[in-house]
């Protein structure tokens, strides 16, 4: 079928020959009108028992010139006198899709203008149309979506820093013990981080891996960059000579990073030392480092170039089987020296 | 009657072989070694690290009455004289194997011969004590 032949154009509305009529409808227009059956059958040019038919909706399907007069008799749009559903059946030719009008009168979701109709004459369906359209709707609701998100998330990660200190229980006074911090940082990234440690007096720091950027006596100083994931950060302190020769010292410590604003942390884990006169690995305090001690030592400081002597002197007293604390030299002494010793006097 | 029996055969082996892989199986993550005496006074144990490498591990040969240990690569930790034991600290260990190597004063036979090691199991975080060598 092609245009010409499917019949007159009204504001845009292009009517195929024949056309299924709301008879209900009918009724109730011509009555609220107040005209007989016999009034439009004259009009329209068909008898009164074809009028009661279409309104009785014993012949829906009418021809097309006989629904436009009985519209235009009853003074309504053809719209409003089809069945529901029609209206879907019916197109818009492509040439005049772009200068038509509108429908005013459409009731279903119909083909949208020049779109929907094809040139070789088959109506088109509304249904595509429609589905097509809500999909177009979703995909802008998923850009702006995303657009949105873009321009007004949050500045900035969700930052988690957290920062344990490792502090073995207690070191005898003038002997080195290791402390080992470790900065957990994510999301990881390039970062500059700012570690600050400090003790009580009476703690001195020795050395630190990485080297300190400052330290003076019980406070160290690094300032780091780097790619901060999970950071180890290792000094040796010794507790001086002339510091109570029994007591305990406290530690603490904070990380800073700045993202967008300062963030600081407290460290958290081990904070006090006892000082008394066992080796720092001697877990159990029974003067002697078992294999379970030494194994518990090389696993913290193993690798760690700034701690090489002092695992080295925890190896030692491993190897002796025991030490005794040497009360005047203020050092360790391996058994078998121990022994020498106790024999000289 | 082929297949039931493939099957049964299949969900056997699995039930041998999933006790090894279970990760908090005694036996995943262990070290293996095997020792061998070559020329009857050299004394070779081969180690099979796993992965995770535990960082630190302690060898213990115990030697037969009157033997001792003249050279060794690499070189042992200490002696204990009383138990007749030689142990070896090996630390940064890397999954792999091993190798130890050392001589003995006089003839030893395998059999007079007693390796074990001692680590502590980065899965498991527990020690683990164990004989390669008996």
């Amino acid at each position: 079928m092609n245009n010409q032949e499917e019949g007159p154009v009204k504001g845009g509305l292009q009517l195929p020959p024949t056309v299924k009529l709301d008879g209900p409808k009918v009724r109730k227009i011509r009555e609220s009108k107040g005209l007989t059956q016999l009034y439009v059958a004259s009009s329209v040019g068909v008898t009164t028992d074809t009028i009661s038919r279409w309104e009785n909706k014993r012949y829906p399907t009418v021809k097309r010139e006989n629904a436009l007069k009985l519209a235009e008799v009853l003074e309504v749009d053809i719209c409003d006198l089809l069945e529901e559903g029609e209206l879907q059946y019916i197109g818009v030719p492509e040439e005049v899709g772009e200068e038509a009008e509108p429908m005013s009168c459409r009731k279903d979701e119909g083909p949208a203008s020049g779109e929907a109709s094809q040139s070789d004459g088959t109506h088109a369906s509304g249904q595509g149309a429609s589905a097509k359209r809500r999909i177009l709707v979703v995909l802008i609701l998923i850009l702006a979506a995303g657009a949105a998100y873009v321009l007004f998330r949050p500045h900035g990660e969700f930052l988690e820093i957290t920062a344990t200190r490792f502090l073995p229980d207690h070191s005898a006074p003038g002997q080195a013990f290791p402390v080992i911090i470790d900065v957990y940082v994510r999301p990881e990234k390039q970062r500059t981080l700012l570690l600050k440690d400090s003790a009580d007096q009476g703690i001195e720091f020795i050395k630190g891996t990485p080297p300190f950027t400052s330290s003076n006596g019980p406070r160290a100083k690094w300032i780091y960059q780097g790619k901060l994931g999970y950071t180890k950060f290792i000094y040796l302190a010794r507790i001086r000579t002339a510091a109570r020769p029994i007591g305990m010292f406290q530690f603490h410590g904070e990380v800073t990073i700045r993202e967008q604003k300062k963030k600081s942390f407290l460290i958290l884990g081990n904070n006090k030392i006892t000082a008394i006169p066992y080796s720092w690995a001697d877990i159990n305090k029974d003067h002697v480092i078992d294999d379970e001690e030494i194994l518990e030592a090389y696993d913290l400081l193993s690798g760690v170039k700034a701690a090489e002597s002092l695992l080295k002197e925890v190896e030692i007293l491993w190897s002796a089987g025991g030490y005794m604390w040497d009360i005047n030299e203020k050092r360790f002494l391996p058994l078998h020296e121990s022994l020498r010793a106790d024999k000289n006097t | 009657m082929l297949l039931p029996k493939k099957i049964i055969m299949s969900f056997f082996l699995l039930i041998i072989f999933i006790p090894f892989f279970y990760p908090g199986s005694a036996l995943c993550g262990q070290i293996t070694g095997k020792v061998r005496v070559s020329r009857a006074k050299k004394v070779q144990i081969f180690l099979t690290v796993p992965a995770p490498a535990p960082k630190t591990v302690i060898l213990t040969l115990r030697l037969p009455e009157g033997t001792k240990v003249v050279s060794s690569t690499p070189a042992p930790a200490r002696f204990l004289p009383e138990k007749r034991e030689v142990n070896w600290l090996l630390a940064d260990l890397r999954p792999g194997q091993q190798k130890i190597e050392c001589s003995m004063n006089q003839k030893i036979r395998i059999s007079d011969l007693s390796v074990s090691v001692r680590y502590k199991n980065p899965r498991t975080g527990k020690m683990e004590d164990h004989v390669l060598a008996r």
